[in-house]
């Protein structure tokens, strides 16, 4: 039976060490069965909040419910039901990736040695090299592996593909799916915001502790500022595009228009209906583009 | 507690090579003062003799010709004592401390095993390892003393032997607080090794100065000098002792790793 609670509910949490907040009153929900992208620079506070999930970090102060339970009350088997890739995977190197996974496994009290061998062919990992032998990409792929290895019903995972190739990127991103698919639910964290772009139904950003925005990906998108140019087969002026919706600095040049267009096209289609068109490029926004444009109007607005 | 015996076996795994060296250390230091019994035992007698008293007490070398007296001296004595001590910091700093600023304690810890479930699994391998080498310890003696004309019964060293397995993990829950209070390697060898030599100091030299007498009572190497198991077999009152902060220290342990941030 589904929890009626989302698998991840923050409310108000908040990190001090010391003088520095780290994290600052946040508050978040991710849904059953999303993936859900944790975007932020490095230390916006993205590994504090997720140690604090897993209860290896206590909250100055705030509320975490993970499946409905608070994680320091809940214990050991709270965390049976969550896979963890930590920002960093260290685990003692002098040991084969196969006796490593082995060791993880008895201590979730076994996992099909069948699951361990799949993720390991889907990653293209070798079970018989020495974990120390390993480069960073390869030993993402045995964290990868541990975190997948039992099927959780939640995975909370840090920066899961740095110094994975391109190719194993793709592979996570179906094995992502995979999970959803299956209902279950993922949280991971990233700074580089095509991976999340690519992944993640929802996003969030947060920036010096403080989360700044929630929302779809599509969402982020139409917010985001996209390049226009039409080239057009008759002479037109900037004046006669002045008035459209969300068109801004228009310049016009040899009957090509340029101009940065933040929000619905409609307008602007309409708009060059009126004449004759040759070509009409619209550049696929970059979430990095929203990303900054978010921070520099949070910037902006705490002076 | 399936958790606490997965830790146990999964960090013996992986200190078995060093397992092997520490034995080898264990057994090469027991031999080499059993084999020369005959020519130290008299060489060194008669250079001790001239030292004061109360030198001879602080050192545990007041008769020396006698094989309890020789071997509480040698392969029972400050050497033993000493490489105990090294054995049980470095296994201890490793237990904690050393995987929590590697970062590998935070990926243990969020699997399904209580923070208490982790410092047991450790305490139980440190334990494990010193079973191992107080067996060695006890096999080694035996089979030494017999050739080089060191008569000593199998009861008392077996007394001997269970004492020190007592005292190394007394010393080692102690030094698995620090690991567990400090979470750095640096600050538990620090604290834990300059504890020990204070415990030290309190159980030999200290005592010699007037008013002092009582610290002796406070140290865990007193706890197994004292008792002499060798010459005198089981003290209960040691063993308790010994037993006792053993339990409470691990205890402590738990309660302190439990109530602090892991910080990687």
């Amino acid at each position: 039976m589904p929890d009626a609670e989302p698998p991840i509910r923050l409310r108000g949490l908040s990190k001090s060490f010391g003088e520095l907040r780290a994290v600052d009153g946040l508050d978040l929900e991710v849904n059953p069965g999303e993936i859900f992208g944790f975007l932020g620079p490095n230390g916006a506070g993205k590994s504090t909040t997720i140690r604090m999930l897993l209860d290896l970090r206590r909250p100055t102060s705030g509320e975490v419910r993970i499946l409905g339970q608070d994680p320091r009350a809940a214990g050991p088997e709270l965390r049976r039901r969550i896979g963890y890739m930590p920002g960093e995977f260290i685990i003692y190197d002098r040991q084969s990736v196969d006796d490593a996974l082995t060791g993880l496994a008895s201590l979730r009290g076994g996992v099909p040695r069948r699951n361990i061998i799949d993720l390991a062919n889907r990653l293209d990992l070798n079970l018989r090299r020495t974990v120390r032998e390993l480069s960073k990409g390869n030993r993402q792929k045995v964290g990868l592996v541990q975190a997948f290895m039992h099927e959780p019903e939640l995975l909370i995972l840090d920066e899961p593909t740095e110094g994975l190739d391109p190719l194993l990127r793709r592979e996570f991103g179906e094995m992502l799916q995979d999970v959803r698919a299956s209902g279950r639910t993922v949280f991971l964290s990233s700074h580089v915001l095509s991976e999340v772009q690519e992944t993640a139904d929802r996003v969030g950003m947060i920036r010096a502790g403080r989360l700044i925005a929630v929302d779809g990906v599509e969402t982020l998108r139409t917010r985001a500022v996209r390049r226009v140019e039409i080239h057009f087969n008759e002479p037109v002026s900037a004046a006669q595009f002045g008035s459209v919706a969300h068109l801004t600095d228009v310049t016009v040049a040899d009957s090509v228009l340029r101009a940065h267009l933040t929000g619905d096209a409609d307008d602007l289609v309409k708009a060059a209906a009126r004449f004759s068109v040759h070509t009409l490029l619209v550049e696929e926004p970059d979430l990095e583009d929203v990303f900054l444009a978010l921070y520099r109007v949070d910037a902006h607005a705490r002076g | 507690m399936p958790a606490v015996n997965a830790v146990a076996r999964m960090t013996l795994r992986q200190s078995r090579r060093g397992a092997v060296g520490w034995l080898a250390g264990f057994t090469g230091l027991t031999l080499l003062y059993i084999s020369s019994y005959k020519s130290v035992a008299q060489a060194k007698s008669a250079a001790v003799n001239d030292y004061p008293e109360s030198l001879k007490k602080a050192l545990n070398l007041q008769d020396f010709t006698s094989p309890v007296g020789y071997l509480n001296a040698t392969a029972f004595g400050i050497p033993l004592l000493l490489l105990t001590t090294v054995l049980v910091i470095t296994m201890a700093t490793s237990a904690l401390a050393a995987d929590e600023e590697s970062g590998a304690m935070e990926l243990i810890l969020s699997y399904p095993l209580s923070r208490a479930n982790l410092v047991l699994g450790r305490m139980a391998a440190m334990v494990s390892m010193l079973i191992g080498v107080a067996v060695v310890l006890t096999i080694v003696t035996l089979a030494a003393a017999r050739p080089v004309g060191l008569s000593i019964g199998v009861a008392d060293v077996l007394a001997a032997t269970f004492t020190w397995l007592l005292l190394a993990c007394c010393l080692g829950s102690l030094a698995l607080l620090a690991s567990a209070a400090f979470g750095r390697r640096s600050t538990t060898t620090a604290v834990a090794g300059g504890a020990a030599v204070v415990a030290y100091l309190a159980a030999s030299f200290l005592p010699l100065v007037d008013g002092l007498g009582w610290l002796r009572l406070l140290s865990p190497y007193n706890w197994f000098i004292a008792g002499n198991p060798l010459g005198k077999r089981l003290n209960l009152g040691y063993v308790a002792l010994l037993l006792g902060t053993s339990l409470v220290a691990t205890y402590l342990a738990e309660l302190v790793l439990d109530r602090r941030d892991i910080n990687t």
